[in-house]
């Protein structure tokens, strides 16, 4: 070396330097595989759904890493310096680690909050199904309980997939959907549990017992929410039967078509005996009295009902089983019509009444459906 | 000596003039690489496959690190070597990505017919349970109610087949499913309905019997 010039040195002495800095190996950067696993694991459970915040300031820090990480291996080996590097390294995995933690446990929280929903619309969807069942609603509210149904079996696939915003919304489509169904149901069990009704209705009932006893004549009690017809005679109850009624019987009639069963004070117009009615033998009623046709004029004035609209008529109580498929008859059994048909005659008093029986188990279904929604 | 140290001067500059030509980023390969990742994302690779469509982003973004690495060094001493061999490596995950993402969508896609298939098969059973179904007094509401219900179940069917169309395979499998465990469970009613008539039956049977 001492016989090299200067210039010969500041040749020389690069190429030196250049070697050891290939073949010098300083300290190794630090392993950030455990945290691309955090990374990894976080972002299979969505924590940017969960924690968003936390989640990106982690993957910032990630990036602040990376850089320096990049920074120092550019540099020549011998400067390199990877000590705070380490330690925000192990700063990092310290925080994923807090992130994972919270993440996770929010997702519990979620997955639990899932479950609960879709236990406590099962337990709406077993209420509903009860109240149609009871109550004979119609294809309306039995279509929007079986969508509502399907929602929730949905949810509940997403929820054993894991996928609870998907399970969320199903559950906000069974909600819409069950709401719908109870919309149709609780108007007609609200009249059962109405006050003002029952009395009026327990007034209709004595007036009329009181009438077979004052004018020593029969008389016919039809209760739809026991679904009873009794007959009286000189006051006293003479026989009760098993009745059956239509899709929308627990309805008050207002118009021809709604299948609703009239309430209200009655007399047998017409006995038609076997042959001379679709349903065995059929006593027709004088369905619309002049209550009747007041509400239907009033309905129609309000605009509650269409102007074309028609009041019908042909309310009977007839025969051909009691299985509840009238269109707003009363229908009996064959065997039960005959005894009835023998005891009644044109111009025998009939009532129809929702109930008088102010605990009565539509009114207790919906307390129950209540007491549900309050929970 | 002075023609000595010319020639090591002249060799030393050529060879760095020659390491330095070399040593360029590996852009085709960076935009190749780019490409065949986000290739894999199309074909729903993130949806289909997404911890291996992770995996892969983490691969290009390793590939990428390793390419800023070399570019903050000395210029004379920058080697994309290891850098290229990554962005390689990621192009052919990526492929192998794709191709799997397109099986798994095909096999999702085939789950979701068989699932409307199997659907499809529950409601007609249902509705033949439902056709001998005791129309007795205590059990002919009831069965009415199954009948609105399967109807309701049937005309879901269609947002199963919607689903199919429109790609979503994992939501009409789900659909499907729900529609079959509802007609299963129709069918199951009405088995019962149907035991609880002939019990009946036969305690009726047994009553006469004995007078």
């Amino acid at each position: 070396m001492q016989n090299l010039s200067i210039n010969g040195r500041a040749i020389v002495l690069p190429f030196i330097f250049i070697i050891l800095s290939y073949s010098c190996n300083s300290s190794p950067p630090p392993e950030i595989k455990p945290i691309e696993d955090i990374d990894r694991e976080l972002y299979r459970i969505d924590a940017d759904k969960y924690l968003p915040d936390g989640y990106l300031r982690f993957k910032l820090n990630i990036k602040v890493l990376k850089d320096k990480i990049i920074h120092e291996k550019s540099r020549f080996s011998l400067l390199r310096n990877y000590e705070e590097v380490y330690k925000i390294t192990k700063g990092i995995i310290d925080e994923g680690n807090e992130v994972l933690r919270i993440v996770r446990t929010k997702r519990d929280e979620k997955r639990q909050m899932v479950f609960d929903k879709i236990k406590s619309l099962k337990d709406r969807v077993k209420i509903i199904d009860e109240l149609t069942l009871k109550i004979n609603a119609g294809i309306q509210a039995r279509k929007r309980l079986t969508l509502g149904d399907l929602a929730i079996k949905e949810a509940k696939i997403s929820l054993e997939n894991g996928k609870y915003d998907s399970a969320l919304e199903k559950i906000e489509t069974a909600y819409t959907f069950l709401v719908d169904a109870e919309k149709l149901v609780t108007p007609i069990l609200r009249r059962y549990a109405h006050n003002d009704l029952i009395v009026k209705w327990r007034r209709f009932v004595n007036d009329t017992i009181k009438e077979s006893g004052r004018e020593k004549i029969t008389a016919i009690i039809v209760d739809k929410a026991e679904r009873t017809l009794t007959l009286y005679k000189n006051g006293k109850i003479i026989i009760t039967f098993n009745i059956g009624l239509g899709n929308n019987g627990y309805k008050d009639k207002l118009l021809s078509g709604d299948g609703a069963t009239p309430e209200g004070r009655y007399h047998i117009t017409k006995k038609a005996g076997e042959g001379e009615s679709k349903y065995y033998k059929a006593l027709l009623l004088n369905y619309p009295n002049q209550d009747d046709k007041r509400e239907f004029l009033r309905a129609k004035q309000r605009g509650l009902i269409s102007k074309t609209s028609k009041i019908g008529g042909l309310i009977e109580i007839h025969g051909g089983g009691n299985d509840g498929t009238t269109y707003g008859c009363i229908a009996l059994e064959n065997h039960d019509m005959d005894k009835l048909f023998e005891m009644v005659t044109v111009g025998t008093p009939v009532t129809i009444v929702g109930t008088i029986n102010p605990n009565n188990e539509f009114y207790n279904s919906l307390k129950k459906l209540e007491a549900y929604l309050k929970t | 000596m002075k023609r000595v140290i010319k020639i090591s001067l002249s060799c030393f500059l050529i060879t760095l003039l020659f390491i330095a030509g070399c040593a360029k980023p590996p852009t085709e390969d960076i935009d190749s690489a780019k490409q065949a990742v986000e290739s894999a994302k199309s074909a729903g690779a993130e949806k289909y496959l997404p911890d291996n469509a992770k995996g892969l982003d983490d691969e290009l973004s390793a590939a990428l690190d390793e390419v800023k690495v070399q570019d903050g060094k000395f210029p004379l001493l920058r080697k994309y070597d290891k850098a290229k061999e990554m962005l390689a490596s990621v192009r052919t995950n990526a492929e192998k990505l794709k191709a799997d993402t397109l099986a798994k969508k095909e096999e999702a896609k085939k789950n979701a017919i068989a699932s409307l298939g199997e659907a499809n098969s529950s409601i007609s059973n249902a509705k033949t349970m439902l056709e001998k179904a005791p129309a007795g007094k205590e059990t002919k509401a009831e069965i009415e109610a199954l009948k609105g219900d399967i109807k309701a179940a049937e005309d879901s069917l269609h947002e199963v087949q919607k689903a199919i169309d429109g790609e979503d395979y994992s939501g009409a499998t789900a659909k499907a499913n729900s529609i079959k465990g509802k007609a299963d469970s129709v069918s199951a009613q009405v088995q019962q309905a149907i035991e609880k008539v002939e019990a009946a039956k036969k305690a009726k049977g047994k009553k006469k019997g004995k007078k």
